[in-house]
């Protein structure tokens, strides 16, 4: 729905089966894999996908990404942005041992792990 | 003033409106990396958009096009490659644009695999490095005669800076994009020998921290993936696996192979 339905092709479509996060989204402001999320489960709340976290690039998880040149090939960081901003508005000073515990729910192939807890890292200082 | 490279080798390739609108820009340069057509005619320039597909393209705004002919994995080809160019051009990096270059063995093709654009092996930077920095140098040089000529001074009298001609002696400056709006470029490409290359201690951007051209766009969303195009009417296939040995189809819409 999201990608082909609604043309927003920044959601990736990893696993199918709620494993891998690329597909990561917030129902009403929490993360959910939209690939496991009926259509009919989310009548009346709000879907935000990684077009949605900001207009420009500006939010402080995708500043911190860019300063620590977090991707490779890319296609999981949509979801793990998205995983990411839900941990810090639960949590806005997470310890590392938090942050590596909350992103283990998205995989990345590239093995980017250590930039993204360091992103996550001064996101949380810099926000 | 126009000299079209190898457009007979070229006329089966379909060149995508995007080309054309690069080449109709401004300033535009190809060369032939590799193959039969590398040795006659390596150097070509064009105002007109025709058929010509440019490894470089400078706008009369200053801004500067470089094609990128390596596939971008996540492996900073597309920011390498052109980085090459841009360093021995002396270009102003914050004025490149960089576009994945169509595929075009003859135009775009990797010297170390023989030609093809293919992107493998830790190959594509040791393979264009020297091509790409004397290209790079060559164009710099046809900006630096057409200022000579413009300002009536003597070629080494001329220096660059980033995306500028300066000559110092009496203070004139013309941007590249300025020598676009007016340049002539030569039939033959000008001679550039290795030692004429920038020393590393020159470098202004080789070796040095550079943003990822391919960054911005995917912490946002927008980097373009294959699975994200979508056009009208597209169809979807997918490889199906034999459940048993030797299975033979059911049915097919293709005409029975010969035996």
């Amino acid at each position: 729905m999201i990608r082909e339905g609604l043309k927003l092709t920044g959601t990736k479509f990893g696993c199918g089966t709620g494993l891998c996060g690329a597909c990561m989204v917030h129902i009403d402001g929490k993360r959910a894999f939209s690939c496991q999320t009926q259509v009919s489960e989310i009548a009346g709340k709000s879907v935000t996908t990684i077009e949605g976290l900001s207009a420009d690039s500006s939010h402080p998880l995708q500043k911190a990404w860019l300063a620590e040149q977090v991707p490779q090939c890319g296609y999981c960081q949509s979801g793990q942005i998205m995983s990411a901003a839900d941990l810090l508005q639960q949590n806005p000073k997470p310890t590392r041992a938090q942050i590596v515990a909350h992103m283990s729910a998205n995989l990345c192939r590239c093995g980017t792990y250590q930039r993204i807890v360091r992103a996550v890292e001064r996101a949380a200082r810099e926000a | 003033m126009t000299t079209n490279i190898a457009t007979t080798s070229l006329n089966n390739t379909s060149i995508s409106r995007r080309q054309v609108m690069i080449g109709a820009a401004g300033l535009s340069f190809a060369f032939v990396l590799s193959g039969p057509l590398a040795r006659a005619a390596t150097f070509a320039s064009e105002r007109t958009g025709k058929a010509l597909s440019p490894w470089v393209s400078i706008a009369p705004d200053g801004t500067i096009t470089i094609m990128s002919a390596a596939t971008e994995m996540g492996q900073g080809s597309m920011t390498s490659l052109p980085l090459i160019v841009a360093e021995e051009l002396d270009a102003d990096w914050s004025k490149v644009r960089v576009v994945a270059a169509p595929p075009i063995d003859a135009i775009y093709g990797n010297p170390g695999f023989g030609g093809m654009m293919y992107t493998a092996g830790s190959n594509a930077v040791r393979s264009y490095y020297q091509p790409l920095r004397t290209f790079g140098a060559q164009v710099r040089r046809v900006l630096l005669d057409n200022a000579a000529n413009k300002l009536g001074v003597p070629v080494d009298e001329l220096t660059t800076e980033p995306s500028v001609v300066v000559h110092a002696k009496s203070g004139r400056r013309l941007s590249y994009g300025e020598i676009a709006a007016f340049a002539q470029v030569p039939d033959r490409p000008p001679e550039i020998k290795p030692e004429q290359l920038k020393k590393p201690s020159q470098f202004r951007l080789i070796g040095k921290d550079v943003m990822r051209v391919d960054l911005p766009g995917k912490v946002n969303g927008t980097a373009p993936y294959a699975i994200d195009v979508q056009v009208p009417g597209m169809l979807y296939g997918a490889c199906s696996a034999r459940r048993s040995r030797a299975p033979r189809p059911t049915r097919s819409t293709n005409p029975r192979p010969e035996p």
